[in-house]
């Protein structure tokens, strides 16, 4: 091979090599902008819904457990977010070095970085599907507080097993909102929320009574509860109940939900004692139906890891 | 004898006496038997439709008789009747009509309440809209 041959070669190695070099630095370039965008857009849509939640908690309108559990996944996908913020600006001084972008340099520091941006960019349709779902949840009116109520006779708590269908009919437009929306969701992992909040009215519990008996079981033995232990534990037992029921019609209508593997059911049930049910009303009394309610609450939420 | 026979004599009339007294009664009884008095037309009136309406749910309350918490007044009345129960008597007598419709009225009250509870709640619980107000 001539001198010439020789130079000729080298030029051609040098302006390809080049030109890798610069296709890799202007890709980065573009990738680490879009995912900028990309963040602080994601970033102000969970500021937003972030927002709404703590506005419909502070106004009582939303059940207290679920309020919280959403904050907490926006939390999670915040943090999320800082991460792969650290890793763009990382990226973004990385990119300010060409050398950073040449040979060994690239396969052994920066390589690294660049395919974890590609990871996240290319997980960003499960993402957007996951703020879709949270978006709508906290959209809902009040993380869904079901229109209906479940109101016991004074001093009752239980719901026999004969009448599960009395519960069925009036609470199948909510279970049917659930599958709908948990199937319309099944492509990614996400959880069903169902929350039993029991109360009671401020009755007192004679104490030679046969409730009095049954209360007392609950509560620390050797210790005379007093009014209002007696009525949270009946509001507790309420919310129980009623949360027992479900399970077992949402067990029976199981095979109605699609994807089983991305989706988990969680119930919850907790007795407010003698609080009022309702912030709207203003009017209760001492006795009154309208206290010795269970009021339920739902919601669907993506599983964030 | 003629003493054995005159006691025998008056035995039989003093037996003949009792009996009369006892079959009225006796008659009293099982009529009182075989219709009580809560099948007695003025009670049919009140219980009927009310299946299931036991006493305790009769009985009556501080509430209901609107005295609110003041048990001692009560008890106060009472002490005063025991202590001039003669003086008490006729008021008493003449006020007894009055009561008489003011129970009736209370155990009517308590019968619609009690029907009305055991038609809201069949099941001991009923499942229905919060309530807006």
């Amino acid at each position: 091979m001539s001198k010439k041959q020789q130079l000729f070669f080298l030029i051609t190695i040098t302006l390809l090599a080049s030109c890798g070099t610069q296709r890799r630095l202007s890709q980065t370039v573009q990738k680490n902008q879009e995912l900028k965008e990309y963040i602080l857009k994601s970033n102000a849509t969970l500021s937003d819904l972030q927002k709404q939640a703590s506005e419909q908690n502070r106004h009582s309108i939303a059940d207290s457990v679920l309020s919280d559990t959403i904050h907490h996944i926006i939390q999670k996908l915040r943090e999320k977010l800082d991460k792969m913020g650290e890793s763009v600006s990382a990226v973004e001084l990385l990119t300010e070095k060409r050398s950073n972008f040449r040979g060994r340099n690239f396969y052994t520091s920066t390589v690294s970085l660049i395919n974890r941006l590609d990871s996240f960019q290319t997980a960003s349709g499960g993402r957007d599907r996951v703020y879709q779902l949270l978006s709508e949840a906290v959209n809902a009116a009040a993380f869904h507080k079901f229109d209906m109520g479940t109101f016991f006779e004074p001093g009752a708590y239980k719901i026999p097993l004969t009448a599960v269908d009395k519960i069925y009919q009036p609470f199948k437009p909510a279970i049917d909102s659930m599958m709908r929306r948990s199937n319309n969701y099944s492509d990614i992992p996400h959880k069903i929320y169902m929350i039993f909040v029991g109360y009671a009215d401020a009755s007192p519990v004679i104490s030679s009574g046969p409730l009095y008996a049954e209360l007392k079981k609950y509560l620390p033995s050797g210790t005379q509860p007093g009014r209002e232990a007696l009525n949270l534990t009946l509001s507790r037992l309420r919310a129980n109940e009623l949360q027992r029921n479900m399970k077992l019609i949402i067990a029976e209508n199981a095979s109605q939900f699609h994807n089983s593997n991305f989706l988990d059911i969680g119930y919850m049930s907790y007795g407010r004692g003698e609080a009022f049910p309702l912030k709207n009303i203003t009017d209760y009394r001492v006795e009154d139906e309208r206290r010795r309610v269970v009021v339920f609450y739902w919601s669907v939420l993506p599983v964030v890891e | 004898m003629k003493q054995k026979g005159l006691n025998k004599k008056r035995v039989n009339a003093s037996l003949a006496v009792l009996w009369i007294g006892a079959l009225p009664l006796i008659a009293f009884m099982f009529y009182g038997w075989m219709w009580p008095p809560h099948d007695k037309p003025e009670f049919r009136g009140f219980l009927s439709g009310s299946k299931r309406v036991f006493v305790d749910q009769l009985l009556l309350s501080r509430k209901d008789l609107q005295l609110g918490d003041r048990v001692n007044l009560i008890n106060i009345n009472l002490s005063k009747e025991m202590n001039h129960p003669v003086e008490k008597q006729d008021s008493f007598m003449k006020a007894s009509a009055g009561k008489k419709q003011v129970y009736s009225k209370i155990l009517q009250s308590k019968l619609k309440k009690a029907s009305y509870k055991q038609h809201q709640y069949p099941d001991g619980f009923i499942v229905k809209p919060l309530p807006l107000k």
